[in-house]
């Protein structure tokens, strides 16, 4: 078996070893990509790993942002390749000094199987292949050493257009572990263009691949592929069949050129755990295992991390800027709020998120990358396929009764766009754990020892929204989706590497920082800016919260909220706070409590006076008007930071969107339960 | 016979494809013609084919559509 940059099509005839590959450092055109650079397209079947070639590539220096004009993600980087010393044509030509960096655009284009779109993803690639303005000035296309014959089908579809292709094959070594051996030369003189072995994972190969990319960018595109359709052939079956015959004779004779042995009827020890992984017993309990393990590490694991986080910014952090700001003079000035009621709270409560969203991207990225997940959507299938999801869908909407901003972020797992939307509009009626403590203090308020069952009610009410707003949205805006039949390719289960696992983990919790930051601290900061200013007259910074414009504004949508039993400006007050993070919640209530009496403390001092005020709101009617708070405290809006995590994954508009359905559902739900059981209790 | 009621662990040849996601099967390998085998029953009723070095999960749904004769 021969491995490596294939030569006998090159100009080159020798490899200078001390040519490197480095992640680029810097780049003129920031992240995206250096400007006016040639560009590098990465294409390839999803799975293949041709995102970790990309990162091996750019170092993770990346941008990642919606293609103009479609919903498809596209990452762009930067991948700088340096050559020390000289390279030479042949051996009696004289050596040039070709030492020079030379820093090239690397786009990573969705996964797909074929130029024949089945999706936007799909679409996105062919559309760019087929515009010469659009057009990358090379395409790399990783193959799966594997599956070699399935993965050429997009490299012959490539060599019918007059583009610079390269092909880069990678899984040799699980090739290699079901008896299959590649000749990397074979196989390049069978398709027309050089063919590079290399491992993503591990990161070797990438010089051969710089040195190919180097010499093909120099030269012109190869000529198109030849190709002999047999016109009986059209007469019979149509010219789009026998086309696609034509194709799949030309990737069986590459393929067979390219490997030897066929890797059939080998039962390796993938085999072995999937019989026991989607079984149809044991496949579900392992995967309610593995969710149990991911909601107990983001919990267990990340909570504690992020309460430190809360406490260390809302305790010293917060007391340092005080001290500092008195100690030049400004101490109880407006510039005081600002800082640590506005900048340091907002700043503090992004990076409590940290922790969560890194042991969350981790989790994602081993399930991931081991493979696992793949099964787990085929162990969730038929129950997700009931309100119109995939069964990946199941594991974003699991972790979002943890914390529903990483559960955000799990969605991309999911390969459409419309289901990752769909799912992310889903995930806020997800109970969260920032929910649980208002329903307990809600629920040993009103229900006494019953609180343990008005708790768990809670959960199940949230399930049942869950569904029910999955199927109204899958029969009004999706009608068409979901009717796919379950079809997954199964990557062989791989041993996660510490550096990918790591990298992975890295450009998503960055990713998260970068969006979510401007909108969490904007929006902490707004709270506190119309908290301090009063609505009648007084100074600024230093008026209770019912006279700022805060308090005004939260007394003035309270009529809106009559037909629900709970229109108290001290409810609406606090379910504006809540707005910001469901944690507001409860302090608000203190806070406004203890600004009308500040004698009153504690917490049952507060659960009377929240007492009271259902009491007064809702006629006499405490209970249902309690139950219909517990229900919009449910459904509405869990925080800015799902909103920030949504407007990264979906985007502004649908982000929008889910802001108006939350509310509507949240309030025509508490609506109903008050006036319905008002008429009981 | 619809591959669903295919027996498991027989090699068996794919006969015939539903038009509609000829394309996509054929991406995956699955091509009048391909041999395969049904590996394992999967949770909601699917199969597990094993193609060549692939491994497929496939839905009750396909399985009633794909046709296949034992090889």
């Amino acid at each position: 078996m021969t491995t490596g940059l294939n030569l006998r099509k090159l100009p080159l005839a020798r490899i200078d070893a001390s040519t490197s590959v480095a992640p680029s450092c810097h780049s003129e055109g920031g992240d995206g990509g250096v400007v006016g650079a040639p560009t590098v397209a990465l294409v390839g079947a999803p799975n293949v790993g041709k995102s970790t070639l990309f990162n091996a590539l750019t170092g993770a220096r990346v941008t990642m942002g919606n293609w103009p004009g479609t919903t498809v993600e596209v990452a762009k980087g930067t991948w700088r390749i340096r050559w020390d010393g000289k390279t030479c044509d042949c051996q009696e030509c004289t050596c040039e000094d070709t030492s020079h960096e030379r820093d090239l655009t690397v786009i990573d284009l969705p996964g797909a199987y074929s130029l024949d779109p089945e999706s936007p993803d799909e679409a996105l690639t062919r559309d760019l292949m087929d515009d010469p303005s659009q057009a990358p000035d090379l395409t790399v296309v990783l193959v799966d050493a594997a599956h070699l014959a399935r993965s050429l089908y997009l490299v012959a579809q490539l060599r019918e257009r007059p583009l610079r292709v390269i092909v880069a094959v990678s899984m040799l070594d699980i090739a290699a572990s079901q008896g299959i051996e590649l000749d990397t030369y074979a196989l390049a003189e069978s398709i027309g263009v050089p063919v590079v072995a290399l491992d993503p994972r591990r990161r070797s190969g990438l010089v051969n691949l710089a040195k190919a990319v180097d010499v093909a960018l120099a030269g012109p595109a190869p000529a198109r592929r030849p190709r002999t359709i047999d016109a009986d052939e059209v007469a019979a079956v149509g010219p789009e069949l026998a086309g696609e015959d034509e194709r799949f004779g030309w990737v069986e004779a590459a393929a067979a050129a390219g490997t030897t042995g066929s890797g059939e009827g080998r039962i390796s020890w993938s085999d072995k755990v999937d019989r026991i992984v989607t079984a149809p017993v044991l496949g579900p309990l392992i995967f309610l295992g593995v969710m149990w393990l991911v909601f107990q590490l983001t919990t267990t694991v990340a909570a504690p991390l992020q309460e430190v986080l809360g406490d260390f910014f809302a305790g010293p952090v917060s007391d340092s800027a005080r001290w500092l700001v008195g100690a030049i003079g400004l101490g109880g000035t407006w510039v005081e709020g600002l800082l640590v009621d506005g900048l340091i709270a907002g700043v503090g409560m992004l990076l409590t998120f940290v922790p969560l969203m890194t042991m969350m991207f981790l989790l994602l990225a081993l399930l991931e990358d081991s493979g696992y997940l793949a099964r787990a959507a085929v162990v969730t299938d038929r129950l997700m396929r009931s309100i119109g999801l995939p069964g990946r869908a199941f594991l974003p909407l699991i972790v979002g009764f943890g914390c529903n901003v990483p559960a955000i972020a799990a969605t991309r797992i999911l390969g459409g766009a419309r289901q990752r939307i769909l799912t992310a509009l889903l995930v806020p009626f997800t109970s969260c754990t920032a929910r649980l403590t208002v329903y307990v203090l809600i629920a040993t308020t009103f229900f006494g020892s019953y609180a343990g069952t008005v708790v768990f009610a809670m959960y199940v009410i949230s399930i049942v929204l869950v569904v029910l707003v999955g199927l109204a949205l899958r029969r009004t805006l999706w009608r068409t989706m979901g009717a796919e039949p379950l079809l997954i390719d199964l990557p062989p289960y791989q041993l996660p590497t510490a550096r990918l696992t790591a990298t992975v983990t890295w450009v998503r919790v960055k990713g998260f920082l970068k969006t979510a930051s401007g909108i969490i601290v904007t929006t902490v900061c707004l709270v506190w800016l119309f908290q301090a200013i009063p609505a009648h007259g007084g100074e600024f910074g230093k008026v209770p919260v019912v006279d700022s414009v805060y308090g005004v504004a939260a007394q003035a949508i309270t009529p809106v909220f009559e037909p629900t039993g709970f229109a108290s400006w001290q409810t609406t007050s606090a379910l504006a706070v809540g707005f910001v993070a469901k944690e507001g919640v409860i302090s608000s209530w203190a806070q406004t409590y203890a600004l009308d009496d500040p004698s009153g403390t504690g917490p049952s001092a507060l659960g009377d006076k929240i007492k009271i005020d259902f009491a007064a709101s809702s006629g006499g009617h405490t209970l249902p008007a309690v139950w219909a708070f517990l229900i919009f405290l449910l459904a509405y809006t869990p925080c800015v930071a799902t909103l920030a995590a949504q407007r990264r994954e979906i985007g502004l508009r649908w982000t929008i969107f889910g802001v108006a359905l939350q509310l509507s559902v949240a309030w025509t739900l508490a609506v109903l339960t008050f006036q319905i059981g008002r008429m009981f209790w | 016979m619809a591959l669903l009621s295919a027996p498991l662990s027989v090699p068996l040849t794919l006969v015939e494809v539903p038009d509609a996601m000829r394309a996509r099967l054929a991406s995956l390998g699955l091509r009048p013609g391909a041999q395969l085998t049904l590996a394992q029953r999967t949770t909601g009723g699917g199969r597990l084919v094993a193609l060549g070095s692939s491994r497929l999960a496939l839905g009750e749904t396909l399985l009633r559509q794909l046709r296949v004769v034992v090889a």
